[in-house]
């Protein structure tokens, strides 16, 4: 017995376990794992984000200068999606990995297997939709909605596309079933729905989302995959289809999916902000009810993409009230985040940066929102720059500060190291001026009536493509120095003390060290 | 860097707001701030209602945020501002939800009304039909004075000003992009209802000072309405993805008075009539090939180019192609059904003379060489 | 034209085989790893209790899971996708109903898997010259019973536990965790050793 007692004795938390690369390939624990989704969507967001600076390049001046249109096209597309599902989504997948079994007193996620496959799936998908644009005909320029019937015209690589949107499809289901049956198995004794952190309330509502919606996107793009290749006319007029059945199915699934990106993004902020406040959250109770409101709407109000689209005139005002009607839950989460701020004790280290900043242009993009909810006013900005401003706010300004500002806020308990303060308030500094450079005017773009998706455009909008051109570059170089700040917190960074963030009050917190253990909770947290 | 960066940011913030009002006085045109001036009654009304909820919106945003800077500047840790523990108020959270759902409530009102009358087509003085192609514009008088009209409408700006050979001819060109060799034609304070369809993908037709847009969906018809005000020319664009071209296949509607609009019909219409005489006669395959040339320019010349050579990977060559100069049936068929899966299109639209007169050009160009010609006929009799 | 369609379909065929090896690779090593237990994956609670007349070691399933909450939001899961499914087949688009039986399928395997864990236990009774080890693992009930006088504790592979007795063998202290193992290792080691002397 001693003898096995010395034996494993120096290996507590390996267990053997393998490592180098096989560490990676192999792994299941939830941490590791957590930490490849964030890598992996990092890259994803610069491959992502050379297309978008090639895409702003090209728009710098009139004419064609750099790009011909096919390609521009293509580029859009796959800005689009490896933004949306390479980039965002699994850079929350990867917070959620990290953060949901510290936060509810679990050693890992209830299917540590099906973790490990559900992040696997990821390379080779992206690597399906970055081998697009080497297929004859280049990528398949038809925007990341993939509308047919232009998609049932396009080239081979279409076919690659939707396939590794299955791919990425399956990742997340998988992903999002491992996510509920963690928080509702697998909470420490006394850990109920009602006390857990809102970062985890906003996740299962998230992962509820995913699943509901997931099998609708796979239908779509599985009937233009028949469409066009096995002679099925689900969106072919000509053989008695309909091409707007594809948006309202790929809208069901849409809309809900800006949920899926922005809710977890308001979780983050939830932590984020009473951290730094030093006051617990206000009106925890209606942050829940609030965010699944806005969960169920967001089921209702799909055709509001689609007002030009054509429909009865019903059921234009109907999606009209019920999109308008998102405005009060998203409302009452604004409130509760500013009252949270009310008469605390602030400090503004850089992830509350990033939150206040979230807070700020978030909302400004969900004004845009509620200006092209209204009918009439969407009719004209429909397809103009006004959107791309808007979902950019609500996008960039909200889901992408959200995840840095969780990046700086727990790169200390992961990484047992504190990143550089001030190149992280320059990181944030320079993202939110470039940021507004780049976006803020593209709102005048899309009331003066520029269509988005267009390689060249008249000369009267020359000058404000000009400053977002500039905007962009600037935006973009500004990651590179999020990338020397995270590396550089990980390989030299200072020692963390066991609690950096004296506000901060979840378990991950308070009843892990600093950096938080291989295995989180072996044995279940006492709660009070 | 705390205040100091506030100050920054408040600093910047300011300069953009000068800078932005700056703009807006000195050059309307290239810095415009916001939708162009609308030319309908109703583009008024939107435009008003857009007034209306940015305003609300920035009122909001104003009183919110003020709350979140003075709780930024006086509730700071630094200038020793203890947290309160408070973390519910029921009256406060009753009333933050309740009063949205007020505003709301009020700003619906009058954009129903709005919605209500967009979407009366009823009763138009004149109806036309807009047809998306790729990449331009069919239109059709349906009916109305001008019953009869037809033409296609193609971005008119030169090659060169696009590729950027001619950058000052660009510059020099105040409708860059905006401008069609043949415009849309209406008359002024006359209710013109437009259907639009298409023939291939959706398109979407879009005028933003006559406050208009409207998917064309292939396959079936949408209608929109709009009754100008003022006479004048209105540029816009498609809206909707359609694939290459899309930034190139420009909307332009010349709004004229009652009296210039009936001139405008008379010469339409007697160029219509020389084209019915045109129809009657015999065709040589020369005066086939002559007007192939034009048929080709106007609807294949984007995807399958000049040269016939196509784009290798997404647009097939018809120089040297089996299908080209194979049996003329093939042909036949093919231009007329398209091809499912592909951007080849079905161009049944086009009349038998086009589509007789555009293959035997197809047939006997660059290394083409089949010396035989497709006649309308014949074109006729596989429809 | 002809052509062009050829490596449209070479192409996706080529990518789908390209894909083949990735998943046998993945599905092999599940397989191999499947029927290994992953100690981490579940909240266990354990009771250890001792008074004059012996020792009871107890140990079951502590899983937050209350039944009608998972039955809550599988079912409503369930429901939605079925209706969202009939749905878009009434409108025409019926292949969005393989895609959510298929979903729904999984999300009952992964409801199944845990609800047959749900009563899983294990209990190690030290009563007089016997001992009873009772076991019930992914819905499996099993007893075994001890002579005290005849009874080792032994360590395998990775800190494994076992009860060893006239060949056979019996895993005790499975879901524990490294430190839980060791301590029932050697609380049940005195009893046993002191007995044995």
């Amino acid at each position: 017995m001693e003898a096995a007692h010395a034996q494993h004795g120096h290996d507590d938390h390996a267990h053997g376990h393998p490592t180098g690369i096989m560490r990676w390939v192999k792994s299941t624990n939830h941490k590791d794992i957590g930490t490849m989704y964030l890598w992996f969507s990092f890259a994803m967001f610069l491959v992502g984000g050379v297309m978008a600076l090639i895409i702003r390049t090209e728009l710098f001046q009139p004419g064609l200068q750099i790009v011909q249109p096919d390609f521009f096209n293509s580029m859009t597309t796959y800005h689009g999606l490896i933004m949306v599902f390479g980039a965002i989504m699994p850079a929350f997948v990867g917070f959620a990995n990290w953060l949901i079994p510290m936060q509810i007193g679990a050693p890992d996620m209830a299917f540590p297997r099906m973790n490990n496959l559900s992040f696997w799936l990821l390379p080779p998908a992206a690597l399906l939709l970055i081998a697009a644009q080497f297929m004859p005909g280049g990528g398949a320029g038809v925007g990341w909605t993939m509308y047919a019937p232009l998609s049932t015209q396009a080239g081979p690589a279409m076919d690659l596309t939707i396939f590794a949107v299955h791919i990425l499809g399956i990742s997340s289901i998988m992903g999002s079933i491992n996510i509920i049956t963690t928080i509702l198995n697998m909470r420490a004794p006394g850990m109920s729905l009602m006390k857990m952190p809102l970062f985890c309330w906003t996740w299962l509502i998230t992962a509820y989302l995913v699943v509901a919606v997931m099998p609708v996107l796979a239908g779509a793009v599985t009937m233009i995959l028949t469409d066009r290749h096995f002679g099925t006319h689900f969106f072919n007029a000509a053989g008695g289809g309909d091409p707007v059945l594809y948006q309202h199915i790929f809208w069901f699934f849409g809309h809900p999916e800006v949920y899926i990106i922005a809710i977890p993004a308001f979780g983050v902020v939830s932590q984020v902000i009473p951290a730094f406040s030093r006051k617990p959250l206000f009106g925890y109770a209606s942050m829940v009810y609030a965010t699944a409101s806005i969960a169920i709407l967001s089921f209702m109000v799909w055709a509001h993409h689609m007002y030009t689209a054509g429909m009865p005139v019903e059921a234009q005002l109907y999606f009209m009230y019920a999109t308008v009607l998102i405005a009060v839950p998203t409302g009452v989460k604004v409130f509760n985040w500013v009252a949270t701020m009310w008469k605390g004790s602030l400090t503004f280290e850089t992830p509350m940066l990033f939150a206040i900043g979230f807070l700020f242009l978030f909302t400004l993009g969900g004004f845009t929102g509620l200006v092209l909810s209204i009918t009439p006013v969407d009719v004209q900005l429909h397809d103009t720059y006004y959107v791309v401003a808007h979902f950019h706010y609500v996008m960039v300004a909200g889901a992408l500060f959200s995840a840095f500002a969780g990046i700086y806020f727990w790169l200390p308990k992961w990484t047992g190291k504190m990143y550089d303060e001030t190149l992280g308030k320059w990181h944030f500094w320079l993202s939110l001026v470039f940021f507004n450079v780049t976006f803020f005017v593209q709102h005048f773009l899309g009331l003066a009536g520029m269509p988005r998706r267009i390689p060249d455009y008249a000369v009267q909008f020359t000058e404000f493509n000009m400053i977002s051109t500039i905007g962009a570059f600037g935006f973009g170089f500004s990651q590179l120095l999020f990338l020397y700040v995270v590396v550089k917190c990980i390989r030299s960074g200072e020692k963390a003390p066991e609690k950096p963030w004296e506000g901060a009050d979840s378990l991950e917190w308070t009843h892990l060290p600093t950096p938080a253990p291989w295995h989180s909770f072996e044995t279940p947290p006492v709660l009070k | 860097m705390g205040i100091k960066g506030i100050k920054s940011l408040a600093a910047a913030g300011a300069l953009f707001f000068w800078s932005a009002a700056t703009w807006a006085n000195s050059q309307l045109n290239h810095y415009q701030l916001n939708l162009q001036t609308p030319q309908t009654l109703l583009g008024e009304k939107i435009y008003d209602l857009h007034t209306i909820i940015t305003l609300i919106c920035f009122i909001i945003f104003v009183g919110v945020f003020g709350f979140m800077f003075y709780a930024v500047f006086k509730h700071r840790k630094s200038v020793g501002h203890k947290a309160a523990q408070f973390h519910e108020n029921t009256a406060v959270e009753v009333a933050w939800t309740l009063i949205p759902f007020v505003i709301l409530i009020a700003l619906a009102v009058p954009a129903t009304g709005t919605l209500i009358a967009m979407r009366d087509t009823s009763e138009p003085d004149i109806t036309i039909k807009a047809t998306g192609y790729q990449w331009m514009w069919g239109y059709d008088y349906l009916k109305g004075e001008g019953e009869g009209i037809s033409f296609y409408s193609k971005l008119s700006t030169p090659r060169a000003q696009i590729d950027g050979s001619d950058v000052v001819g660009r510059k020099a060109n105040p409708n860059y992009l905006l401008e069609t060799d043949n415009n849309v034609v209406v008359p002024v304070g006359k209710k013109i209802r437009v259907l639009t369809t298409a023939a291939d993908v959706i398109h979407s037709w879009y005028v933003p000072a006559l406050a208009v847009k409207q998917d064309a969906i292939p396959g079936f018809i949408r209608d929109t309405w709009f009754k100008a005000e003022r006479a004048g020319i209105y540029r816009g664009q498609c809206a909707e993805l359609c694939g290459k071209d899309h930034g190139f296949m420009p909307i332009v509607v010349e709004v004229m008075e009652p009296a210039q609009y009936s001139a405008w019909v008379n010469a339409q219409q007697k160029k219509v009539a020389a084209a019915k005489i045109d129809s009657n006669k015999t065709w040589t395959a020369e005066d086939l090939k002559a007007h192939g040339d034009k048929v080709y320019a106007q609807h294949c010349v984007a995807c399958h180019q000049a040269t016939g050579m196509g784009v290798p990977g997404a647009f097939p060559a018809l120089s040297g192609s089996k299908m080209v100069a194979g049996p003329k049936e093939d042909q036949i068929k093919l231009v007329l059904n398209g091809k499912q899966g592909t951007a080849m299109n079905a161009f049944k639209h086009l009349s038998d003379v086009d589509l007789a007169a555009v293959m035997t050009y197809t047939r006997n160009s660059w290394n083409n060489k089949t010396g035989d010609m497709v006649a309308p006929a014949e074109v006729k009799a596989l429809r | 034209m002809r052509a062009f369609e050829r490596e449209n379909r070479l192409f996706s065929w080529g990518i789908l085989i390209a894909m083949v090896p990735f998943g046998v690779l993945q599905s092999a090593r599940l397989k191999k790893e499947w029927s290994a237990p992953v100690m981490t994956h579940h909240v266990f609670e354990s009771i250890l209790e001792q008074d004059g007349a012996g020792f009871t070691y107890f140990r079951r399933h502590a899983g937050s899971l209350e039944l009608r909450t998972f039955a809550w939001v599988v079912g409503s899961l369930c429901l939605l996708l079925l209706l969202v499914a009939a749905g878009f087949a009434a409108a025409g688009a019926w292949m969005i109903i393989p895609f959510a039986g298929l979903e729904a399928t999984a999300l009952l395997i992964a409801a199944a898997v845990f609800l047959r864990r749900a009563g899983d236990f294990e209990r190690v009774d030290v009563r007089g010259d016997r001992i009873l080890v009772e076991v019930r693992e992914r819905g499996l009930a099993e007893q075994f019973e001890f002579h005290r006088g005849w009874a080792r504790v032994v360590t395998g592979k990775a800190g494994k536990l076992a009860l060893r007795s006239h060949g056979r063998t019996v895993e005790i202290g499975r879901y524990c965790s490294e430190e839980g193992r060791q301590m029932l290792a050697r609380e049940l080691h005195s009893r046993l050793g002191g007995h044995r002397a």
